[in-house]
């Protein structure tokens, strides 16, 4: 059958031992110039199009999803429509997924069963990657976190994804605190208010604790700002008080409480959550003695109010190294204390 | 604007029927200083009360006496 002339499947990439036989774009016995597109067969890299390199009528020797290994005969062309083409060539095509040169050579180095790609394709070697790195992960669970907790983790992840994160604490006084607060009637259903409130006025005292790292340089807030971590029902929040420094304890105090409700009622809006220059986080409830909370974004301290052990408890004070030392964070943190001991 | 039992009654998530004067307000739920503070604010913004003592009351008998001695917000 000298007439019949095999075409076969091109050799695109090295890393193939097959490729797949998307689409015939020739019918069956159909006549084909030099140049015609006869198919589409997908490599481990793309979609190609195979073409005639003479003219002829088209045999074909696979069907569309065939494997074919490179090399292989996929078709024939014929000098008439009817011309008898050699069957054993048309036997080619194979079963089973095709493997990537180097996805073979990772299968055979890490021991990995073929049959486990059954029903695949072309397979590579990120398919053998990801196979290994799922068979490694038995046991384990994963499920898509919320949406909160990806705009918190976000929100986080800003401002300490650079920081050189330090932290200093200082013990203050159970007592010292409960009288303070027992002078401060306005804080009675919310204790920590006081702290914001002292803390309001300890940042105008520390103007470069309201303020963030930016390109070498130090960006002051105008405003005073203070947000307070709120983790109920509703999920993690941190409502802001702008303005916190000119506020009287009673304005303070009531903003606290319409923020919680808001909370409450998950009204927090926008404008509500948003603008923070400086952040306090009560885990005190928690019965949590010593914690390092995390900087949020475009800050550069935080400060954690501890649960009392041994009749004190710490204010831990986490800071941007970049803007801030020890020392000063000592300085704040005794100012913040004075202030608050001093209503004792 | 809610009632004072609507109030309550949301904030320990019970219907509102179950709340009479002998409601305790100090129970689990109810107790944290978070809830003190959201009952504060809802009692100033649905009935114009201005009651801090609302978050020492130990029971709905105790909070309606509180909040009728409390001056406006």
């Amino acid at each position: 059958m000298p007439d019949a002339k095999p075409v076969r499947v091109p050799q695109e990439t090295v890393n193939d031992e097959r490729v797949r036989l998307v689409r015939w774009r020739v019918e069956e016995g159909a006549p084909v110039e030099p140049g015609a597109v006869l198919a589409e067969i997908e490599t481990s890299k793309s979609v190609l199009e195979v073409t005639a390199g003479e003219g002829g009528f088209l045999r074909r020797a696979a069907s569309e999803g065939d494997w074919v290994p490179v090399g292989g005969v996929f078709c024939y062309l014929t000098v008439h429509a009817d011309d008898p083409v050699p069957a054993a060539e048309a036997g080619a095509k194979t079963e089973g997924p095709a493997f990537s040169r180097k996805a073979r050579a990772l299968l055979e180095k890490e021991g990995v069963d073929p049959a486990a790609f059954s029903g695949m394709g072309m397979v590579r070697e990120e398919d053998v990657r990801r196979h290994l790195a799922s068979a490694s992960a038995k046991g384990v669970r994963r499920e898509p976190l919320s949406a909160r907790k990806r705009s918190e983790n976000a929100a986080l992840s800003g401002g300490g994804a650079n920081a050189l994160r330090s932290l200093a604490a200082l013990r203050c006084s159970e007592e010292a605190y409960r009288r303070a607060v027992e002078r401060a009637p306005a804080f009675e259903a919310t204790p920590s208010g006081l702290i914001l409130f002292e803390a309001a006025r300890t940042l105008k005292e520390f103007p470069l604790f309201n303020a963030y790292y930016a390109d070498g340089d130090a960006a002051y807030y105008d405003g005073v700002n203070v947000g307070f971590v709120v983790d109920g029902d509703r999920g993690l929040r941190v409502p802001v008080i702008h303005g916190a420094d000119s506020k009287t304890e009673d304005e303070t105090a009531r903003e606290i409480q319409d923020l919680l409700l808001a909370y409450h009622e998950d009204e927090l809006n926008v404008e509500r959550l948003s603008g923070g220059t400086f952040t306090i986080t009560d885990l005190s409830g928690e019965g949590v003695t010593r914690f390092d909370p995390l900087i949020n974004a475009a800050q550069s301290a935080i400060l954690g109010v501890a649960a009392p052990e041994g009749g004190s408890f710490e204010l831990c004070l986490a800071f941007d190294h970049r803007l801030h030392e020890g020392r000063s964070a000592a300085a704040f943190l005794h100012v913040l204390k004075s202030r608050i001991t001093a209503r004792a | 604007m809610k009632s004072l039992k609507e109030i309550v009654a949301g904030l320990a998530s019970v219907p509102v029927e179950e709340i009479d004067a002998f409601f305790a307000l100090d129970r689990p739920g109810l107790d944290s200083s978070l809830k003190r503070a959201v009952l504060i604010a809802s009692i100033r913004k649905n009935l114009g009360k201005h009651c801090m003592e609302a978050g020492r009351a130990k029971t709905f008998s105790e909070l309606e006496d509180a909040v009728a001695k409390a001056p406006p917000a």
